[in-house]
């Protein structure tokens, strides 16, 4: 309790006198820089372990979880289920993530990692945290750390091992995560590689896809899109190890993350991992020969089928080209860029702009579109 | 295959009543046979009717094709046995028509709530306001992730505005709110309110 109060003491006094001597429009920026500060010295008592991190997860599920500043401690934010966060070390049960800047703990049963998915395990809620309360700096550590001691149901790696995979010219390494846990379907499930291949030998043959060159001078391939769509999608996750099926904030299911109504009109369930990939599958069908995309071509056409995927083939927003739409800044500029770093596209310099301002986080533009390449080869393989 | 189902029909009104058995099996594999092509033609093929005023009754036809997202869903107003095309969704799903009066002026509005069905769960509005005996399409937005949408008034004048909650295309997706507000002939956006806390 006293070292808490040493350090608001800590912090009030490096930050008071910035408030006192500088003019109002500068106050902001010291304020955040407040926030960074302190959240360093709540690190420097928390001293999460760092050893294998970062790497990427999201939030699993359709509601939302809550940022804490410390494990158990004041909740900050809440960001809904399918947020992409850059993970930085780990806590007793909580993940020490960043979020667009934003830095903060998280709970890791609601975190689902390439390939170990969220367990979605309830946690123990020490006092009134369930209520949206804290615990003290050390109480809440203390409780976290002790829970993840005692408990077997949380997140089954917390640091993911990684094996390579060789790719041609230049490319990031594929990375591989280890193999699924409990209930999970993931694409490293065994039986994911049948489901694929099914999926894309009955409809790929049948997409009006581009030929398109990536950077690394390969041609991207009908798996390559595939495969990206279902990283960017659910992070290859389609039930985690609780048997829970992935689903998005929106109602979206699955491995591809087909809405209800939409797996109905394309004739599969899709809750069933193998009808969820022929039913994306069998959408891109409809969606590279829809009326915007139809008419498009090249890179253009491929990236602007991501983002028809995401809209929906048949909204007016995709009658412009994926530039106006950067450039507009609408419609689904994030996921449009994602297609393109999944698969190993050169970014512009608006675009490049855009990942920096609204996506890397504290990554660089390069080394973020490298993270996305690894990790969308990585899946199945 | 109408032509196919009469003949195999008035062949067996000739097979003798001893061989009934013969019969009922033979049908029942024949009906097995002509579901495929019968149930093949529309997955949904559904009319509503939405309101009903002077102008006639205000038609929804739904209809999608088996195997197919895109619907191809018409609002139409039916008078005097004649049918009139109001709006037509273009691949977009019409999920939901809303209609009052938002401007507190004519008849009421149509406020038409399009599903697009991409993983995000955008939605598309269309406005059409009733003038010189038919309706015009005034307004058309795009982009409401997961939207909620409604109406209510927001600003005291009485008028219902348009409501519409969803999720921004930020990464991560934000919460927000758009108010709309039709007067004068034209919708135009009253606030957007900042994310709100989630969950």
């Amino acid at each position: 309790m006293n070292k808490y109060f040493l350090l608001l003491f800590m912090v009030f006094s490096f930050a008071m006198p910035c408030w006192a001597e500088t003019p109002f429009t500068e106050q902001t920026v010291r304020l955040q820089d407040t926030a960074a500060a302190e959240m360093e010295a709540i690190n420097k008592i928390v001293k999460p372990e760092t050893n294998g991190f970062p790497v990427t997860g999201t939030i699993a599920g359709c509601g939302t979880l809550r940022m804490r500043q410390w494990p158990w401690g004041k909740v900050m934010t809440k960001y809904p289920g399918g947020t992409s966060l850059n993970i930085l070390g780990v806590s007793g049960e909580f993940f020490y993530v960043e979020v667009n800047g934003q830095k903060g703990y998280m709970h890791r049963n609601y975190i689902n990692l390439p390939n170990a998915p969220a367990t979605f395990a309830a946690p123990y809620y020490p006092g009134d945290t369930r209520e949206g309360g804290y615990l003290p700096l050390n109480d809440g550590i203390a409780a976290a750390k002790s829970a993840a001691s005692s408990s077997s149901s949380t997140n089954a790696t917390s640091t993911p091992t990684s094996t390579s995979a060789t790719v041609n010219g230049n490319a990031p390494a594929a990375k591989v995560p280890g193999a699924p846990t409990g209930q999970a379907i993931t694409t490293k499930s065994p039986e994911f590689k049948k489901w694929f291949d099914n999926a894309v030998s009955t409809w790929a043959g049948k997409w009006a896809f581009p030929d398109v060159t990536n950077k690394y001078g390969k041609k991207v391939s009908v798996e390559e899109f595939m495969k990206a769509i279902i990283f960017i999608e659910s992070s290859g996750v389609h039930r985690n190890a609780s048997g829970k099926l992935t689903t998005s904030y929106c109602g979206a299911q699955g491995f591809m993350q087909l809405m209800p109504a939409t797996a109905k009109g394309l004739g599969v369930d899709g809750t069933d991992p193998a009808q969820n990939l022929m039913g994306g599958a069998k959408f891109f069908k409809e969606v590279f020969s829809s009326r915007y995309v139809g008419q498009k071509s090249g890179i253009d056409k491929l990236v602007m089928a991501g983002c028809a995927y995401n809209m929906g083939p048949y909204s007016k927003k995709l009658a412009g080209s994926f530039e106006d739409m950067v450039r507009n800044r609408s419609g689904a500029v994030g996921y449009g860029l994602k297609v393109k770093m999944c698969l190993g596209l050169a970014l512009t310099d608006l675009e490049r702009s855009y990942v920096k301002e609204k996506m890397s986080g504290s990554k660089s533009v390069d080394a973020y579109a490298d993270q996305l390449y690894s990790y969308s080869h990585g899946l199945g393989a | 295959m109408l032509m196919l189902t009469s003949f195999i029909l008035t062949r067996m009104a000739w097979v003798p009543e001893e061989k009934n058995h013969m019969k009922k099996n033979f049908l029942a594999l024949f009906a097995a046979l002509l579901l495929p092509f019968t149930a093949s033609a529309e997955a949904l093929n559904e009319k509503i009717e939405i309101a009903t005023g002077p102008a006639g009754r205000l038609m929804l036809h739904k209809q999608q094709a088996e195997g197919m997202v895109a619907r191809e869903d018409r609002l139409t107003i039916e008078k005097d046995g004649k049918a009139s095309l109001v709006f037509s969704s273009e691949g977009r799903a019409i999920e939901r028509v809303l209609h009052a009066n938002l401007d507190g002026t004519g008849g009421d509005e149509l406020l038409i709530v399009m599903e697009l069905g991409g993983s995000a769960g955008m939605l598309e509005l269309a406005m059409m306001q009733f003038k010189d005996g038919k309706y015009e399409q005034i307004w058309e937005e795009t982009g409401f992730s997961a939207g909620k949408v409604s109406l209510a008034d927001q600003d005291g004048d009485k008028n219902p505005d348009i409501v519409i909650e969803y999720f921004t295309d930020d990464t991560p997706p934000k919460e927000a709110r758009g108010i709309y507000s039709f007067k004068s002939g034209k919708v135009s956006l009253l606030k957007t309110l900042p994310p709100g806390k989630a969950g």
